[in-house]
């Protein structure tokens, strides 16, 4: 894996050559759904020109398929959206790029970020980095594999119920999931509003709090992000660290548990408490999640019905555009009772 | 999980289907009898909780009121690229089958 230090005060041109040399060497992981060449390399000599200055100047990136981006189609692993050309950029975008840092690709998902192990893309599956036979997790499926792969130093990811947090796990990268609110979701494709937040993947802490850094804080193109609430870490004294019991039943693997638990005994000798913490609430969770998520999903997928843009089906009129059933519905049945 | 489950009869799939406008076949009515059934049974659990005097989580923010000045912003792509997008256009309008 690489780190963001490795292209710092290198020439961006070749950073990009190399990462997009390095992408195309790997396509039997099925990581990426397409490559942004002309645009980077065009944004790789603007930063070797000195036009383009910052924390991350000529630092190659990959995104989740699901984040606007110019360069390339924006499709969420949906035929639907094959041939969508985002007019905007996600404000997440526009901010690593004011950082000098370039996008090189757009990264597999489970179509429109609905999955957890990236089988459930329209243009197929994406492989596990480590272990060829086995999943990629998901949503964010295609960005823990080029991270893990290396030839990028960071991607971005999104993560709605876990599609962050788990393909980081299943590739053995470091992800990372914020609060609700850090990061502004403007010119992402929404999922379930309620939860949907953006983050990153990275081979390393220090990376993804730069990242985090960067992508962080208030935007009046999404209402709900919170002003400042994202700083970088002070040197932390000895903390307390919760382990909950209901994550650690006997359902849990083995060789998990034993990774888990080497952890917490590194986490003791450097000088922090370990202790266990029970929210017996979590049983309910997944059936909350399952309720709440399939409800906002309805709303927001409601807008790819091909009328301003993705395909549409050829009809004689508006109402078969929909189906044709959708004209025999009857009246009769109330909603009363269940 | 438990095993119990939610009767959903075959009427009640194909009510959902016309209102979600899906053509099924015979085998996905009934396939997703089940299915429903279960999905259903799974939520269900939530009964078990006692809501009495929890009010309802409406956010998690505390944003309240959140404001903006009513200026006018420039938007990266103009009335072009925006009308290409759509399948089908007439006289800088996004034109639709007919609706009536």
């Amino acid at each position: 894996m690489s780190t963001i230090a490795d292209y710092s005060g290198k020439s961006a041109v070749e950073n990009v050559t190399a990462a997009i040399t390095g992408a195309k060497q790997t396509v039997d992981f099925h990581a990426l759904l397409s490559l942004t060449e002309e645009r980077a390399l065009e944004r790789a000599a603007q930063v070797d020109a000195g036009e383009i200055t910052g924390r991350l100047a000529g630092v190659p990136f990959v995104v989740k398929d699901n984040f606007l981006t110019y360069g390339a189609p924006t499709t969420a692993a949906s035929k639907f959206l094959e041939n969508f050309n985002a007019p905007l950029q996600a404000t997440a975008i526009e901010k690593l790029e004011a950082e000098g840092a370039i996008c090189i690709g757009k990264a597999n998902l489970d179509a429109f970020a609905h999955g957890g192990s990236t089988e459930n893309s329209a243009y197929g599956p994406t492989l596990n980095a480590i272990d060829k036979t086995r999943v990629a997790g998901g949503s964010s499926g295609g960005s823990a594999v080029v991270t893990a792969l290396g030839f990028v130093p960071f991607a971005l990811g999104t993560d709605t119920g876990g599609s962050i947090r788990q393909p980081a796990s299943f590739n053995g990268v470091v992800g990372v999931k914020p609060t609700y609110g850090t990061v502004s979701r403007y010119g992402v494709v929404a999922m379930a509003s309620s939860t949907d937040t953006i983050g990153c993947f990275a081979s390393c802490v220090a990376d993804v709090e730069l990242v985090m850094d960067i992508m962080a804080g208030h935007d009046d193109s999404d209402m709900t992000t919170l002003p400042d609430f994202f700083a970088l870490a002070e040197p932390l004294g000895p903390q307390r660290i919760g382990v909950i019991k209901e994550f650690m039943t006997d359902d849990v693997d083995a060789d998990v548990r034993m990774r888990v638990n080497d952890y917490l005994d590194k986490a003791r000798a450097a000088g922090h408490t370990v202790e266990e913490v029970s929210m017996p609430i979590l049983k309910y969770a997944l059936a909350m999640y399952y309720i709440i998520v399939s409800a906002e999903i309805s709303s927001n997928l409601a807008r790819y019905d091909g009328i301003r843009y993705g395909k549409r089906a050829e009809a004689a009129d508006l109402t078969s555009v929909y189906g044709d059933r959708v004209t025999k519905v009857s009246c009769q049945k109330t909603n009363g009772g269940s | 999980m438990g095993t119990m489950t939610t009767a959903i009869s075959r009427d009640d799939v194909l009510h959902l289907a016309q209102l979600s406008s899906l053509q099924l076949s015979d085998d996905e009515v009934e396939a997703l009898q089940n299915d429903l059934g279960n999905i259903l049974a799974y939520v269900e659990q939530l009964g078990e909780l006692d809501t009495t005097g929890i009010e309802p989580t409406y956010q998690v923010t505390d944003l309240e009121n959140v404001w903006r000045d009513d200026t006018v912003r420039a938007h990266p792509a103009d009335r072009e690229k925006l009308l290409a997008l759509a399948p089908d256009s007439m006289n800088n309008q996004i034109k639709v089958p007919k609706v009536l």
